[in-house]
């Protein structure tokens, strides 16, 4: 057994972890700098706002950021920590290729053994003496030399720095004393840890101790100033004057500003409250001003009061309103601050006066947000008709929370909308200017003219145009000529559209088909067909056939976009369904085409996609046939089919495809699919790819090349029109459905289509005036329970504020349509839907729930089972069960329903004439609490917190769980995934990614089976859950890359991510390729790419493989054709396979697709 | 944020999705650290056939427990899978029935290498200090000594290759791995020797080692002196003012006799030992000061050397556990406090080693014969209640423990 797994990023992380202000870019532009987990991005702030610059990876997780400067630079540099302990400086540059070019200046690992700290790494530079501290180990602090760096090289060198042992545990925070004349510096410690005072009763003890570092010694000397705080929580430490100690430390709900000898001052306000927890920082300007935030997303405003020349002080707290739930914030210029959030979405706001105070209370407005996808708790994956694919995540916390829709595709930026239903075609046209100024849209039944001039639009009458019939065909002919084919008749048009010249009708009937071309025309009544040569005011009938059934498409494009002639016409025909090619202008049959489908052909197209000629058939029921064309013989071949919607698809050449700024690109024509899953077909690199678009469903469309809004579309759709401009590439296109309060877990309803969430709504945590989304359902149910235990239980609590429920959502309105809530202190837990064998009419939502102790941590959580029905809008409670433990998952289970209960696995099923649970199985029991199960057939992978993973197998006839094979060496998984029945991979804690393989091979029943590991990989997300499914759909059968198997995994970061696993021969190809891009390209911070990827997992460091990092070998794209070359000639791998660059960038080019 | 409100495990849990907290595990494994108990089902293939002296787990996958013998002998047992009931392999062997190159005396040390387990080291009282590639077991390099070698140690910081040895006649070698050198010695204890050495947790520079005479010195590789501080047992950390802090002085001493256990706690700060004269002390390493925590008596039943475990979990400083051998027993001290919280016992002869394996959770400890101690009390009980069920039972199905257990007599009996 071979590892095959492909990993790539298919979102990077969105929450904020760390800002910083500076000027990085240049000395006169102030940057914001936001880290985001691994990777950095620049913004520069103007009058205008924010604008991104520059978006840098790093191989390692940040954990500091930090901008400084020292006196004798002229811009700031940035110093960064990953977590593996990567320090670096970093410079910005400008350089001739490249306007914001990252330097590494200095780097350097700052590893250290010893005990881990419990409180988060701090550092602090004091930017006079050219020193960094960091605290990252117990009992150790790291100190960087910097005073002497010298800025001007460019090579990168190594950090001089040294380890100064202090005694001081649980180090909070470190601050230097600003503009101290030697380096004096502060700690806030506690000699007991954070979960110490959590679980006695103690009262919690801070202290304050003061030293001095000696630069020759190399050593810390501790000075008389200590202090001994009560506060709560004590988490901030700010010195606020220069060169005395005196600081201000912010605690949980306590601001107190301590004095070398003199009494503290304490804030007291009405503010704090038992419950605040202040988490976040900034000062406005120095001293004086402070904005803190906490738990629930408020913003206070602290000022500092200084009486008697600075002798005194006073403090005052003002609540300015609620923001995003955030850490991390910045004050950046003119009032405007930057919130960097962990659960909502990133603000940028602006503080007001008091004067200007906004309606809702706040003093301040809100300029922008940035969509942040994390934490992402749970997700499931939408795949409407197999088409709309779509991915729901369960994001944020309390009152940040929100249900996200991602789904992958082009964007649609809308110039305006029109309403205008039941438009049966349309098409552009230029009366006396060289852009297109009118369109001709058909209904059933008549035409209507549109005149477009600017933004304005009106409805026109030409004289020489019939709109009393539908219009079939509209175009600009040769020479100032107008075609408009209808129903009726074929009218050639003159004199901008106020003179008809010439007219033709059919004898017998009505015209059906019709199609034609600057020169050429082709029509069809029936079953018969007529050819038409377009001459300056004459409309000349060359030849016509009958053909054995009737017509129901056709087609006389030219191949080639500037020709304007061609001398092949494709029909395709009814109930024989064919495609047929014809000869101009004889109308000889050259080629019939039998379809070999049960649905008729609704369009066709023959368009050349690289010099290379293909016919196009959409079919009635959605799917695409394509042949390639024999231009000389009118032959096809080579078919292929692509299953795009399920409703009738019309194909559209679309001139100027994407946006205006592809230039390059623009002579190139695509293909629009019409369809309710529209898509564009166009190629890159010599092969077809199929984009769906963002949008919902499109009757028809056409392109308009609009004087004021530059080339544009015009898509139809039921209700209306959108003149609008397309994206070039797909792109990841995310929805937001704020709910108000807590979602925990997500199920989709596919028979009713809706959405059931677990919700929970905390009293502190809700946002004013905003209703939870358990509140706005339209009905609402208390869901009581039978069961004793859980009842007196419940009775016990009484915490009214605290509830958790289950809501109902709708798909398509994303309306909550039903919402039950559980009993006091009643939490769920696990949700799934699920058919049972017997009874496939309705939809069964089962529930697990637990009812949790908050304090008392001896006690077994007692947990029940609810299952519901659910039909047209009706929520039935059918049973309940009472658990010994808390039901961690719920999955179904061949008709059964299988329970995680406690360390257990229970199976169960649901009998509907007793109405109640029925255990069938003896409980499999674990060795510890289960994390998550999955299922696969008659295998179950179980998960435990802390041992591993186990595979089980169900025996139905015994009714008994099987172990076939565990894993030995512990690991703290969070998620597992099945790849196969015997390849599985899982995520732990320490932000790592492993494979597992199981060995059938071995025949010893009785010994014992050891799950093998492929391989490992470091990802530095934790991955809360794994989804088979991927955003892209894959449409051609050309395609090297199998999707069946891979896997969605979502992180607590908004993290994103694939698995794919490749074939083994491309596998072996690719791992060669990453190992001499990880040698080409430059790395920041000059961490090795191996380090980087190497798994990490408590001190332990083993080296990744079994896992391509696909984001490395994407870069290959982006490399010189020449580079390219080299390093495929130079693959370390002998074993060469005799590949080609160019084959090389179209397989790096398809993978780079499929997410 | 919930975890300033709530420290319960299921919020533990919930905070750990939202990427608030990742000290779960840590605080379940504080749980499990204090309640050991002897795993009955956990057996190691038997090797060793006199007293074995010493043990070293692998400290990069914490799965390999080397043992040496009186006689000699060196086994490796694969410690996992740590399942209720297993019985662990013996990896490989090193006797004279096995290689040639095996020690013939009482083995001193055995050390992995802190990098990966591809090597480790053997110290013998042959006089003869082995350097072992695993993966063949074969003999790689050997340095002879004139003088009788009680310990040896290899820093655990990575990109290290010297080997401290102490010598009977009280001498520091220092052996560098790489070019083979193995002439460097410093004369820090007096004639009556050295008996055991020690890194620093955090430094490939500093080493404690604890004498015959009991001293306990830290030096310093790098510089010229013989050590930079001597113990003191006398240097108070007190708050009383009256007690005033004195530097220490040459003569100094930790212990009246012999020192017969160093160990470094996690926390980089602390050291503990124990000494002939049955008292263990507690030390700050930055300043040489005696912490006053009252351990009791510590008989040490004169054994030569005894191997103490600390286990110290990243997120309870105050719950920082020792595990001392004393006698048959192991008796479990929490490390501040000086209270003696529980006696292990089980083995039938004198313990002379403990080593707490982190990653596990789980203790060894080795007398005669090596024992696994683990927090499974629950889990044994069930066992053993499911055990007696399905003997009365006579049932068929066979419990899945039997099965890993190749207890097979049951079948046996019926089918005979």
């Amino acid at each position: 057994m071979n590892p095959s797994n492909y990993v790539v990023t298919v979102q990077k992380p969105t929450e904020v972890t760390a800002l910083a202000t500076g000027y990085f870019t240049s000395s006169t532009q102030l940057n914001l700098i936001i880290a985001k987990n691994t990777h950095f991005e620049i913004y520069i702030i103007d009058s205008e706002g924010l604008k991104l610059v520059k978006d840098v990876s790093i191989y390692g997780k940040i954990i500091i950021l930090k901008c400084f400067r020292l006196s004798n630079m002229n811009k700031d540099v940035l110093f960064i920590v990953t977590e593996k302990c990567h320090g670096m400086i970093l410079d910005c540059q400008k350089t001739d290729h490249e306007p914001f070019d990252i330097i590494t200046k200095y780097h350097g690992l700052l590893e250290d053994t010893g005990k881990e700290s419990t409180q988060a790494p701090s550092c602090t530079i004091d930017t006079k003496h050219g020193l960094i501290l960091c605290r990252t180990t117990e009992g150790v602090i790291k100190v960087i030399f910097v005073k002497d760096l010298a800025f001007n090289e460019s090579s990168s060198r190594t950090f001089e720095s040294c380890n100064i042992r202090i005694d001081e545990q649980n180090i909070v925070d470190i601050q230097f004393l600003i503009d101290s004349p030697r380096p004096t510096f502060l700690v806030l410690h506690s000699t007991k840890s954070e979960y110490y005072f959590l679980n006695g009763n103690q009262p919690e003890e801070y202290y304050l101790q003061t030293y001095e570092i000696e630069l020759k010694e190399r050593e810390i000397k501790r000075l008389a100033w200590t202090k001994k705080l009560t506060l709560s929580k004590a988490s901030f430490l700010i010195p606020i004057t220069h060169n005395s100690f005196t600081c201000l430390v912010i605690g949980r709900n306590s601001i107190e500003i301590h004095r070398q000898n003199e009494p503290k001052v304490g804030l007291k306000s009405s503010l704090l409250q038992e419950t605040t927890s202040i988490i976040g920082y900034c000062s406005i300007d120095d001293n004086y001003r402070y904005l803190l935030t906490d738990d629930c997303g408020k913003l206070y405003l602290l000022i500092l009061e200084y009486e008697n020349s600075l002798k005194t002080y006073d403090m005052k707290l003002n609540l300015l309103g609620q923001v995003s739930i955030s850490r991390n914030l910045t004050y950046l210029d003119n009032s405007v601050v930057f919130i960097g959030s962990h659960f909502g979405d990133s603000q940028l706001i602006r503080l007001l006066s008091e004067q200007q105070q906004q309606q809702g209370g706040n003093y301040f407005e809100i300029l922008e947000s940035y969509t942040n996808v994390g934490p992402i708790l749970d997700m499931c994956f939408v795949d409407f008709d197999r088409q709309n694919r779509q991915l729901v995540t369960c994001s944020g916390y309390g009152k940040d929370a929100t249900l996200r829709f991602i789904r992958t595709g082009i964007g649609i930026h809308e110039h305006a909308v029109i309403d205008l239903p039941n438009i049966k075609g349309i098409w552009p046209l230029r009366l006396n200017n060289q852009y297109d100024t009118h369109l001709v849209v058909a209904f059933f039944d008549q035409t209507r003219l549109f005149y477009l001039q600017n933004e304005e639009i009106e409805e026109v009458e030409l004289a020489a145009f019939d709109l009393q019939h539908q219009t079939l065909f509209c175009a600009n002919g040769a020479s100032n000529q107008y075609l408009q084919i209808t129903t009726h008749s074929i009218r050639l048009i003159g004199n901008h559209g106020q003179d008809l010249l010439t007219e033709w009708k059919s004898e017998s009937n009505e015209i059906t088909v019709a199609s034609a071309n600057t020169t050429q025309c082709v029509c069809a009544c029936g079953n018969q067909l007529f050819y038409f040569e377009i001459g300056p005011n004459s409309l000349k009938q060359i030849s016509q056939c009958q053909l054995p059934y009737n017509v129901a498409c056709l087609d006389v494009a030219p191949l080639n976009v500037q020709e304007e002639r061609t001398d092949l016409c494709a029909v395709g025909l009814w109930t024989q369904i064919s495609i047929w090619i014809c000869r101009l202008p004889t109308l000889d049959v050259l080629h019939r085409e039998s379809l070999v489908s049960d649905t008729l052909p609704r369009s066709v197209i023959m368009i050349t996609f690289d010099s290379r000629p293909y016919v196009f058939i959409s079919l009635a029921d959605g799917p695409i046939i394509y042949y390639s064309l024999d231009r000389e013989q009118g032959l096809l071949y080579d078919r292929k089919k692509v299953s795009l919607g399920t409703k009738p698809t019309t194909l559209t050449i679309c001139q100027q495809p994407a946006s205006s700024s592809a230039s390059s690109q623009s002579s190139d024509a695509v293909l629009f699919a019409c369809s309710d899953h529209p898509s564009v077909i166009s190629t890159v690199n010599d092969k077809l790819t199929f984009s769906s678009v963002n949008l919902r469903e499109i009757v028809c469309m056409c392109s308009f090349n609009s004087e004021y809004y530059g080339a544009s579309l015009i898509l139809v759709t039921d209700t209306g029109v959108i003149l609008g401009r397309i994206d070039d590439i797909q792109k990841l296109h995310k929805r937001t459905l704020r709910l108000g309060e807590s979602v925990r877990r997500i199920t989709f309803v596919d028979k009713e289509k809706v959405y059931a969430v677990l919700t929970q709504s905390r009293h502190e945590c809700l946002a004013d005036g905003v209703l939870p989304v358990s509140k706005q359902a339209h009905q609402k149910i208390d869901c009581t329970t039978k069961i004793k235990a859980i009842k007196d239980m419940a009775a016990e609590r009484n915490e009214s504020d605290n509830s958790s429920s289950i809501v109902i959502l709708d798909q398509q309105t994303h309306e909550a349509r039903i919402s039950v809530k559980l009993l006091c202190g009643e939490e769920a837990i696990s949700i799934c839907t699920m058919n049972f064998v017997d009874d496939s009419t309705s939809s069964y939502i089962a529930v697990g729930t637990t009812i949790v102790f908050e304090y008392d941590n001896d006690r077994q959580p007692i947990g029940r089972l609810i299952l519901f029905s659910y039909r047209s809008n009706q929520l039935t409670i059918l049973t309940e069960k009472e658990l010994n433990n808390a039901p961690h998952q719920i999955l179904p289970f061949q008709g059964k329903l299988l329970v995680a209960i406690g360390n257990s696995i229970q199976l169960f099923e649901y009998s509907p004439q007793q109405s109640e649970f029925i255990q069938l199985s003896k409980p499999y029991v674990g060795r510890f609490k289960c994390s998550e199960v999955k299922v696969k057939d008659d295998f179950i992978l179980f998960s435990d917190e802390i041992y591993s993973i186990t595979v089980l197998r169900y025996n139905p006839s015994g009714h008994t769980f099987e172990e076939i094979a565990t894993n030995a060496s512990p690991q703290l998984t969070t998620a597992c995934q099945f790849i196969d029945d015997d390849t599985f991979v899982c995520t732990e804690t320490y932000g790592n990614l492993l494979c597992y393989h199981k060995n059938n091979e071995s025949t010893k029943e009785l010994d014992r089976n050891p799950l093998t590991r492929l391989g490992q990989y470091h990802l530095a997300e934790q991955i809360n859950i794994f989804r088979h499914g991927h955003l892209v759909t894959q449409q051609t059968s050309e395609s090297i890359i199998s999707l069946a198997t891979c896997s969605l995994m979502g992180a607590t970061s908004g993290y994103i991510g694939l698995v794919v696993q490749l074939p083994h021969s491309l596998y072996r190809l690719l791992t060669s390729l990453e190992k001499s891009l990880a040698q080409h390209i430059p790395s920041v911070g000059q961490i090795e790419h191996s380090t980087w990827r190497s798994m990490r997992s408590d001190k332990q460091s083993t080296i990744s493989s079994g896992f391509i990092d696909g984001d490395l070998i994407q870069l290959y794209l982006d490399l010189p054709k020449a580079v390219q070359t080299e390093l495929l000639e130079h693959l370390p791998n002998d074993n060469q396979s005799n590949v080609s660059v160019e084959e090389l960038v179209k397989i790096v080019e398809e993978l780079s697709r499929i997410h | 944020m919930e975890k300033y409100r709530a420290p319960n495990r299921v919020n533990l849990l919930r905070a750990r999705e939202y990427g608030l907290e990742q000290s779960f595990i840590h605080i379940e494994q504080t749980r499990r650290l204090a309640d050991f108990t002897l795993c009955k089902y956990r057996n190691l293939t038997s090797y060793h056939h006199s007293s074995i002296s010493t043990m070293d787990l692998d400290q990069s996958e914490y799965r390999y427990l080397l043992s040496g013998g009186s006689n000699g002998h060196i086994c490796c047992h694969d410690m996992f899978p740590s399942s209720l009931v297993a019985t662990h392999p013996i990896v490989f062997q090193i006797d004279r029935n096995t290689n040639r190159d095996h020690h013939t005396h009482n083995i001193c040390s055995l050390i992995w290498y802190s990098n990966d387990n591809g090597m480790f080291i053997t110290l013998g009282l042959d006089k003869k200090l082995k350097i072992w590639d695993t993966n063949r077991v074969k003999l790689v390099d050997d340095y002879e000594f004139n003088n009788f070698a009680y310990a040896a140690q290899m820093p655990s910081v990575a990109d290290t290759s010297i080997i401290a040895v102490a010598h009977e006649n009280g001498d520091l070698r220092l052996i560098d791995i790489r070019t083979g050198s193995d002439s460097h010695i410093i004369h820090s204890h007096t004639k009556k020797g050295v008996c055991l050495i020690k890194w620093f947790n955090n430094s490939p520079y500093l080493l404690a080692s604890g004498g015959v005479d009991g001293r306990v010195l830290f030096t310093d590789i790098r510089s010229s002196r013989n050590h930079y501080m001597s113990l003191d047992r006398d240097n108070i950390l007190t708050d009383n003012d009256q007690v005033k802090p004195r530097a220490t002085t040459v003569s100094s001493v930790a212990h009246h006799r012999g020192v017969k256990s160093l160990e470094f706690l996690p926390d980089n700060t602390h050291l503990l030992t124990v000494g002939a004269d049955d008292l263990m002390y507690l030390w700050n390493i930055n300043n040489g000061q005696r912490l006053l925590v009252n351990y009791g008596l510590v008989p040490t039943n004169n054994m030569r050397m005894l191997t103490t475990a600390c286990a110290q979990m990243k997120h309870d400083l105050s719950k920082g556990l020792v595990y001392v051998p004393c006698g048959k027993f192991i008796r479990v001290y929490d490390i501040f406090s000086g209270q003696r919280l529980s006696t292990l016992s089980g083995h039938l002869m004198p313990v002379s080693a403990c080593i707490y394996n982190r990653s596990l959770v789980e203790l060894y400890s080795c007398s005669d014969d090596i024992l696994v101690w683990a927090s499974v009390k629950k889990e044994q009980e069930e066992y053993e209640v499911s055990l007696k069920n399905s003997e009365r039972r006579q049932d068929t199905a066979r419990s899945l423990g039997q099965v890993l257990n190749r207890d097979e007599w049951s079948d046996d009996e019926e089918e005979t």
